[in-house]
């Protein structure tokens, strides 16, 4: 008796564990138009969904349903006509491991596989995706377009803002509300009520996280913090001036102690100090020197006093070597039959 | 006829021609090809013609017309196509690769005596870099983003390598536009600035005579390169890859036992890596990724910067003489020599400087500011690399 009662509480505790591992999966991320974006397994790029396992344990989604509520489709009641599809079981791919994501593409045939949804999203208009218990009519998840929203290629919605579980976030109803809320108020009011909305996101994150940090390049952070760029101007002048003054002062020093070495070393020889005394006593400037240097050189070399009378003939020799041979490179003449 | 061209054999020949003519440059082409190629055609024209800055504006030139050929696209033949031989040869400029191996050729060809003899000069190099931030603040204004800015300021550095290292960096896809922006308004040092200068100077002040330089010992300059190095990449180690080449260079010059390293780095390398640094960037401005309201605006500050930089050379120089004692003063007209357009600024310090003395040669002084301005552009490119890179 005692054995029975624990396997009983057992079941009971291992159902209601099952039970919150479903709930805590939601629609992640839903790209409608895939222009641009990742292909399926047979090379097609199709509309998505993801799936989002929010929970620390792993979760199967197989027998669950995966529903599209079309925009501009009505039934008898006046309702949005909804679209479900069955995610088969006994697939072990449908069991999502935790924090893990699963992706179903939505190509309008459920002929292709497990991921491969009965409906499509970019065909009609599609208000929201809804993610429905075994049961087919409890709702786990429900992800609303924006009112007025047109899908934008390459351009996926998502839930951004937070990593908690669903369920935390999952809008409470009461009783009465549950009574009087059916059809499309019920999902309208789960959605309204959902803490974080989708938003259009920058860039898809297919079994990712949606959580990107932006990287900001430096030198947008830096123009962020300098707009006009007067810091960055002066700050980089100041360095310039700093680098090409520090050379300055250097040799400002070294040229200093070298005139002075080389001025002690004339004195040493019993000269007069060398170096710099030409220009403080106006005398030729180095390029007057170098000009006076030059019309004597070309004046030296323009005095033609004693030719050369001498003839030499010298005899040109070539060095023979087989590779300017002609005789090597002359056709020799066929033997003639005689 | 009529029946030849009914023919199968006359439909597979026409069908032939036809499907030849798509590929051929006349069916591609389009306006902004042709403007393209006479946008190339007038760099030739202001290479050969007048002779200004023929080593650059001739490949260059040349090399816009081998980009704007139109062809259809696949055929890896384009400057932008992988696999292509053109492709391979840009992979230099796209990586940073050929600045630097110019910077060596430079390095190895410069004679930094002007400079040691007098090195209050090395701030006028420093004060013409104003232009590079002039730029990239009106740049900012102008809406582009910060490595944006940076790299169309680095234009008024007035350095092509450094323009095409920092561009690289910074913004690849306006590299093609701001290297074209550079050695065009090289090109035009002799038309850009003497207004500058002579609206920024007296009469006076145009005739002043400065002390000729005192003789440079060796080991001056070989010292020159080794504290040159630490002083500066201590300070700005991005700067590392110009500078230290460009040191380096200079080095293998000045010790006086590597002259056949020398000669190689200043002679065949040089000559090498600028035939291919100026074919490859000529051919990158392909109309397709050129012809942009962007480039106009990149042409448009980067005269600016010039003019900023010039007018902040002159005018720093006046200011340096207001604590100089006379006879020690220095000639404005050297100011303009301080962005690093090497040698040709130096020469536009001394035709201006001849028309008011004729006895006044500025030559050798404005080499002294012209080659501490590649050293201070080289450092503000490190900067601006250091900064928004």
């Amino acid at each position: 008796m005692r054995k029975l009662c624990l396997f009983v509480v057992a079941t009971l505790c291992g159902l209601g564990l099952s039970a919150q591992g479903v709930l805590n999966v939601r629609i992640n991320e839903v790209l409608v138009r895939n222009e641009n974006d990742i292909v399926d397994d047979y090379g097609l790029r199709e509309s998505w969904v993801e799936l989002f396992n929010t929970g620390y344990e792993r979760v199967d989604v197989g027998g669950c349903y995966l529903g599209i509520r079309y925009a501009d489709r009505y039934d008898a009641q006046g309702n949005k006509v909804i679209k479900k599809y069955y995610i088969p079981r006994n697939n072990p791919a449908t069991s999502i491991e935790p924090l893990g994501y699963r992706l179903f593409f939505c190509e309008g045939t459920d002929t292709k596989g497990t991921f491969y949804t009965n409906f499509t999203l970019d065909e009609e208009p599609v208000d929201m995706v809804i993610l429905y218990n075994a049961n087919g009519k409890d709702v786990i998840s429900v992800f609303r377009f924006p009112e007025g929203y047109t899908p934008v290629a390459d351009v996926a919605w998502g839930i951004l803002g937070h990593e908690e579980i669903e369920s935390k976030v999952f809008p409470e109803f009461s009783r009465a509300e549950r009574r009087a809320l059916r059809g499309d108020a019920y999902l309208d009011a789960i959605a309204a009520r959902l803490k974080y909305q989708p938003q259009a996101m920058k860039k898809t994150t297919p079994m990712a996280t949606n959580e990107v940090n932006e990287e900001v390049p430096r030198h947008e952070l830096f123009r962020q913090r300098d707009e006009a760029g007067a810091v960055m101007s002066l700050t980089a002048m100041s360095v310039v001036f700093l680098a090409l003054v520090a050379i300055f002062l250097v040799f400002k020093l070294i040229g200093m102690i070298m005139v002075k070495r080389a001025n002690r070393t004339s004195v040493r020889q019993g000269g007069e100090p060398v170096v710099g005394k030409q220009a403080r006593d106006g005398g030729y400037t180095g390029e007057e020197v170098a000009a006076i240097a030059l019309a004597l050189k070309l004046y030296q070399e323009d005095l033609h006093v004693h030719e050369s009378t001498v003839i030499t003939m010298n005899r040109v020799s070539r060095m023979y070597s087989p590779w300017n041979s002609k005789i090597h490179g002359m056709t020799e003449l066929p033997p003639r039959k005689k | 006829m009529t029946m030849f061209l009914d023919s199968g054999f006359g439909a597979f020949i026409g069908q032939n021609l036809r499907e030849f003519w798509s590929i051929t440059g006349f069916a591609n082409a389009t306006w902004g090809h042709i403007v393209m190629i006479a946008v190339g055609l007038f760099f030739l024209y202001l290479g050969i013609k007048h002779k200004m800055e023929p080593m650059l504006l001739v490949p260059i030139g040349f090399g816009i017309l081998i980009g704007n050929i139109p062809f259809h696209d696949g055929m890896q033949i384009g400057v932008y196509e992988e696999g292509s031989v053109l492709n391979y040869l840009y992979f230099g400029v796209k990586n940073g690769i050929y600045p630097p191996l110019i910077f060596l050729g430079i390095g190895a060809m410069t004679d930094f005596s002007a400079l040691i003899s007098n090195p209050k000069l090395m701030t006028i190099g420093a004060a013409a870099q104003l232009g590079i931030f002039g730029a990239y603040i009106v740049s900012l204004a102008f809406g582009f983003t910060a490595a944006e800015a940076g790299a169309i300021g680095i234009i008024g550095g007035a350095d092509g390598p450094t323009a095409i290292f920092l561009s690289s960096r910074l913004a690849p896809d306006m590299m093609g536009s701001i290297a074209i922006a550079a050695y065009s308004y090289m090109a035009l040092v002799p038309v850009l600035q003497p207004w500058i200068m002579k609206l920024c100077t007296t009469k006076k002040e145009r005739l002043i005579r400065m002390r000729p330089p005192r003789p440079i010992s060796k080991s001056e300059k070989i010292m020159f390169p080794i504290i040159g190095l630490l002083l500066t990449c201590f300070l700005v180690p991005s700067g590392l890859p110009l500078l230290g080449m460009l040191f380096l260079g200079n080095l293998l010059k000045e010790s006086g036992v590597t002259k056949r390293l020398a000669t190689t780095a200043g002679g065949p390398l040089i000559d090498i890596v600028t035939i291919l640094i100026g074919l490859t960037v000529g051919a990158s401005t392909q109309a397709t990724t050129f012809l942009t309201e962007k480039s106009l605006l990149v042409f448009a500050i980067g005269a600016a910067s010039f003019i900023i930089a010039t007018f902040g050379g002159v005018l720093f120089v006046k200011f340096l003489n207001l604590f100089l004692k006379e006879g020690n003063k220095i000639n404005p007209l050297i100011g303009n020599a301080g962005v690093s357009a090497v040698p040709d600024a130096a020469r536009v310090s001394q035709e201006i400087g001849l028309k008011y003395d004729k006895n006044n040669h500025l030559l050798m002084h404005a080499m002294g500011p012209n080659v501490a301005g590649v050293i201070g552009s080289a450092v503000a490119a490190g900067i601006l690399l250091g900064f928004l890179g």
